[in-house]
């Protein structure tokens, strides 16, 4: 039978003590953007939706000295017109920018984007580039911070007990990179990632920091932290970015799909890499 | 020839209640009283319905359909072709289910929660049998087989090797002219099966009447055939099912047949006695048909003066579980075929296959898309192997002004009376800068730029000088009101077209009137005589042929009527438009010395008891007009991502006079975009293992292309050829198909022309294009 019960607190401690309450059958809801199509597929049945919407406290962008804080429900919207997030996370507000269709991005929430913990989630791979810490509350364990590098298990699991929820996440300012987000999908707009590839560099002779992360081209998200170790230092040109590239493509290990056979996503990753080294220098 | 209203933009007749959410469509219908209902459909491809214990649905309140419910009568969903020419094998619903997703049974409650509740109630107790899911396989002695027997016309005719039917047809002697010519070209291509992605899922509203008939409003593309198949399958008098006329959510093709969820309504409603609504969710209506996917073989033999000597052509099916047009789609893909080009000699077989599969219906184009792709990308092989000019080369053996035309299969054809096929040639080679292109061997770099050209065509109905296997009859009524206002009262559906509105533009030209005052009336089966269908590109060619005939009828009566009241010859008088007084007026013939406004000439026709001006009746076109289409495509190859780019393009058609300017060119644009999609992203394919569509029925990955993946529009032109269809209504030809049969083979050349490569399978998705690339530089 496929029972399905609906619960809509009206604050954080109502909401933490319904998931606590049916702690594993709890299924948190927010734009819905993931959860009913499943239902719809009959991968989610016999749960209680718990829907955060009402929890106004947990939507916001706020900035304290250079550490910008997003509330779990801050719409991808929100993001994709704020200015703090263009000006101190260009990375991610370029992300939002091609995320789902602007239906979708008025429905969907950062934190349901990373806890359904898609590989291939549009947000995962500049979240991670930001060195992103995630706070998770529970009545069981309290509040506690995630780095966000450790967060992510296989395709939609997390370390999150089944009774916490994540609520807010917070990174640095990174007004000081240059970076850039390449989506590939097998159309513009509303499409899932066949492969993604996000990039955050300093420097400009030689590169002093370097972050890259790939999406959709693992069972999680990843920073792929040999090609950033050898691009260290590095002088930005062609033959540096493709000597990068081999390197990241060791470190993945993509799965064929509908959306793409495994060679086609290695394929894939050597190109978005170059390309988006390319756009960030720009 | 000068227009007043044809040929003039204005905006549609049911614009404003579309922009606005007005417009009621199937699902907007709310009764008194209705219920809601749903379909139980089959997980399994292939399973024997042994028992469904329906007793926990019932104690729910709900009413339950299973098949011992519904009447014993096999039927064909689509009745357009003549009765003696159609398979049936289909009841409302089945003792075997034979796809996944077939509907099997149904429920109706009060309330849609508790329709869910009870379907998930039904318990089923299937025995499964194996699953036919290759097309190939399925003919082999050894597979197992979908039908035992099926009827053909009211014969019952045996199944074997799973071949639903095959149709072969000779012309001279290809086999000897292919061994006669200079040179022979031979290769395999294979086209997707798709789905239809029509924006309104298909639908149904039956409410039993009180005279113990039915009054239905649902997705169709022709109320008359719905009406047909209820009233046999229910065994009621045709006047006593009254199918609405209701708006419809686009169609493509796909409720060319009475859908399957209309008769299972109607099955609810008269078991449970009350009104009921069946509505189809994206995930079921992507399990209820699908475009016809097609294999063909095709051997071409040419001499090296450039003329085509002759043809064979092989074509395979894979039809899915039903027919529905399986037979006359067989005819049609050969008459596309025998229409592009004067092949001399023509040896061609078609045969149709039964799998565990989505059944196939007719989209958009009804294999034209598919054959065209065929053609066009062999012919153009040719002339780059022969080194031949690819435009003179078609120029010199295409079907043209005074050839004949087959329309819709072996017995539809008709002389081709108007042909821009040269202008629309030249034109477009100039607007895309065809000298300038430059061979593939030249090319290098990320992104890599062709140029190709398809030339196509689509016919304008199924009409014919003889009866042929397709039905093809329509009919109007064109009234005048008592103000000098018209309605026009049509049973032809507007499939989104703007058809509707070319109509209403045809009355308006006879009378002389504002468009303003021509009103379109809301109608169903009971208050309108018979049309076939809205399919074949017909309802402009058709339908606006049947309306021009009504209205003139009309006219004449309202020159007559203007007559006795002026004292004048009807002969010597005309109908103006007075833009000073802003009314339309009847008068002498070049002079306004005798005069009266057409509201007043109604009005005193209705106090003298004269009458109310009118026409009406049936009309058959005797001829099926091809429009003409062709396409110039500019692509952009990303040979890292394998991403390929409309970059520019143009598309040119001949359909004869326009009618709605700026719809016929949305035609042409939307048809970019659609066979876009077909070429290079569109496929709808089946799991091999579990016979369900690998989408699972979901958009998720099945993506048909946007408005982002078009052309800017500085780089995407259309243009209209300067022809009149002297058989057309005010010279006009049908576009809804032709807009689309060429494109994909024109992007499939420029992808050529780009590379090198050229491909044989569609869609031609960035995944294909890199590993062909790959393969490519193996060779090297």
């Amino acid at each position: 039978m496929n029972a399905i019960s609906y619960y809509r607190p009206r604050n954080l401690v109502e909401a933490l003590k319904v998931i606590h309450d049916y702690a594993g059958r709890a299924k948190v809801i927010a734009g819905g953007t993931n959860v009913l199509p499943d239902i719809q597929a009959g991968k989610v049945k016999d749960c209680v939706l718990v829907d955060v919407t009402g929890l106004d406290e947990l939507s916001g962008i706020r900035m304290e000295g250079d550490m910008v804080f997003l509330g779990s429900l801050t719409l991808i919207s929100d993001l994709a017109a704020s200015r703090t997030i263009r000006e101190q996370a260009n990375v991610l507000w370029q992300a939002c920018q091609v995320f789902g269709d602007p239906l979708v991005r008025n429905r969907a929430t950062i934190g349901g984007n990373l806890a359904y913990a898609s590989p291939a989630a549009d947000t995962a791979v500049p979240l991670l580039l930001l060195e992103t810490t995630l706070i998770a509350e529970s009545l069981a364990k309290g509040r506690r911070e995630i780095p966000l590098t450790q967060f992510f298990r296989g395709p939609g699991e997390t370390v999150l007990a089944p009774e916490e929820l994540v609520t807010s996440l917070f990174f640095h300012s990174t007004s000081s990179y240059q970076g850039a987000y390449i989506k590939f999908g097998l159309r513009q707009a509303m499409v899932i990632s066949v492969a993604n590839c996000g990039v955050l560099l300093k420097g400009t002779d030689t590169f002093q920091a370097a972050r890259v992360g790939f999406g959709a081209l693992a069972p999680v998200p990843l920073r792929a932290t040999q090609t950033e170790a050898f691009l260290c230092g590095q002088v930005p040109d062609e033959s540096v970015f493709a000597k990068a590239a081999a390197i990241a493509q060791s470190e993945l290990h993509p799965i064929s799909d509908l959306r793409g056979s495994r060679e086609y996503r290695v394929m894939l990753a050597d190109a978005l890499f170059k390309q988006a080294m390319r756009k960030a220098l720009a | 020839m000068s227009f007043t209203t044809i040929g003039t933009v204005t905006p549609r007749k049911d614009g404003i209640g579309k922009v606005t959410g007005a417009e009621r469509f199937t699902q907007d219908i709310t009764l008194p009283g209705m219920w809601s209902a749903l379909c139980l459909r089959s997980p399994h491809p292939h399973a024997k319905i042994l028992a469904i214990d329906t007793s926990e649905a019932e104690a729910m309140g709900a009413v339950v359909l299973v098949p011992d419910d519904v009447p014993d009568l096999f039927y064909n969903e689509r009745t357009v072709s003549v009765p003696a020419r159609t398979y049936r094998d289909r009841r409302v619903l089945p003792r075997v289910a034979r796809h996944v997703g077939e509907p099997i049974a149904a429920v109706a409650a009060p309330s849609e929660e508790l329709a869910f509740r009870a379907l998930s109630a039904l318990k089923v107790n299937y025995q499964l049998l194996p699953a036919v899911l290759d097309p190939v396989a399925a003919q082999s002695a050894t597979s197992p087989s979908l039908y035992q027997e099926v009827f053909f016309g009211d014969e019952v005719v045996a199944v074997s090797n799973n071949i639903a039917c095959q149709r072969q047809i000779t012309v001279g002697d290809a086999f000897q002219a292919l061994a006669q010519s200079d040179f022979v070209f031979e290769r395999n291509y294979s086209l997707p099966r798709v789905y239809h992605h029509q924006m309104e899922t298909k639908s149904a509203v039956v409410r039993p009447d009180p005279d113990g008939g039915v009054t239905v409003w649902c997705t169709t593309q022709s109320i008359h055939n719905v009406r047909h198949l209820l009233a046999r399958i229910f065994s009621l008098p045709m006047s006593k099912v009254k199918v609405k006329k209701t708006p419809l959510g686009g169609s493509f093709g796909s409720s060319i047949q009475m859908n399957t969820v209309i008769p299972i309504c109607a099955a609810l409603a008269l078991k449970a006695m009350r009104p009921v609504k069946l509505v189809s969710s994206r995930e079921e209506d992507f399990y209820s048909h699908t475009k016809y996917p097609s294999q063909i073989h095709l051997k071409i033999g040419v001499n090296g003066d450039m003329t085509i000597q002759g043809v064979i052509a092989d074509v395979l099916v894979d039809i899915g579980a039903h027919q529905i047009q399986a037979y006359p789609y067989l005819g049609s893909i050969c008459g596309w075929m025998v229409s592009l080009y004067k092949w001399k000699n023509i040896q061609y077989e078609g045969k149709a296959i039964y799998t565990n599969k989505v059944p196939t219906c007719a989209m958009q184009g009804y294999g034209n898309p598919q054959m065209n792709f065929a053609v066009e990308s062999l012919i153009d092989e040719i002339a780059h192997q022969c080194g031949f000019d690819p435009i003179e080369f078609r120029l010199l053996n295409y079907v043209g002004a005074g050839d004949e035309f087959w329309g819709q299969g072996p017995t539809v054809r008709s002389i081709i009376k108007s042909c821009g096929v040269e202008e629309t040639l030249r034109v477009g080679a100039e607007w895309i800068g065809w000298d300038r292109r430059q061979m593939p061997e030249v090319k290098s770099g990320r992104y890599r730029r062709g140029i190709g050209l398809a030339r196509g065509f689509h016919t304008s109905g199924a009409g014919s000088p003889l009866p042929a296997e397709v039905v093809d009859l329509s009919s109007a009524t064109v009234k005048v009101n008592e103000d000098g206002s018209l309605d026009v009262i049509t049973p032809l559906q507007d499939l989104g077209g703007g058809t509707n509105d070319a109509h209403a533009k045809i009355a308006a030209e006879v009378f002389q009137v504002p468009l303003d005052k021509v009103g379109l009336s809301a109608v169903d089966t009971t208050t309108t005589c018979y049309d076939v269908c809205t399919h074949a590109s017909r309802g402009t060619y058709v339908g606006g042929a049947a309306v021009l005939q009504a209205a003139q009828q009309a006219k004449t009566m309202i020159l007559d009527f203007a007559g006795r009241l002026l004292g004048e010859f009807p002969q010597q008088l005309e109908m103006v438009f007075d833009s000073k007084l802003a009314e339309t007026a009847v008068q002498s013939i070049g002079s306004n010395v005798k005069r009266m406004s057409l509201a007043e000439v109604a009005r005193m026709a209705m106090v003298n008891g004269w009458g109310t001006a009118m026409g009406s009746g049936s009309y058959r076109q005797k001829n099926c007009p091809p429009s003409f289409v062709t396409n110039f495509v500019e692509v952009e190859l990303d040979t890292l991502t394998g991403i390929i780019r409309i970059a520019r393009a143009v598309s040119l058609a001949d359909c004869g006079t326009l009618i709605n300017p700026d719809l016929a060119a949305g035609q042409l644009e939307g048809s970019l975009m659609r066979y876009g999609g077909y070429a290079l992203s569109e496929e709808t394919e089946n799991d091999p293992d579990s016979g369900a569509l690998l989408c699972q029925g979901f958009i998720t990955d099945n993506k048909i292309f946007s408005t982002n993946e078009m052309p800017y529009i500085k780089d995407f032109q259309t243009y209209f050829a300067n022809t009149y269809e002297p058989s057309g209504p005010f010279g006009a030809k049908g576009l809804g198909e032709a807009a689309g049969n060429s494109v994909a083979s024109a992007i499939a050349n420029a992808i050529f022309n780009a590379s090198g490569i050229r491909f044989t399978r569609l869609p031609i998705t960035p995944e294909r294009f890199l590993q062909a690339l790959c393969e490519r530089k193996g060779d090297q």
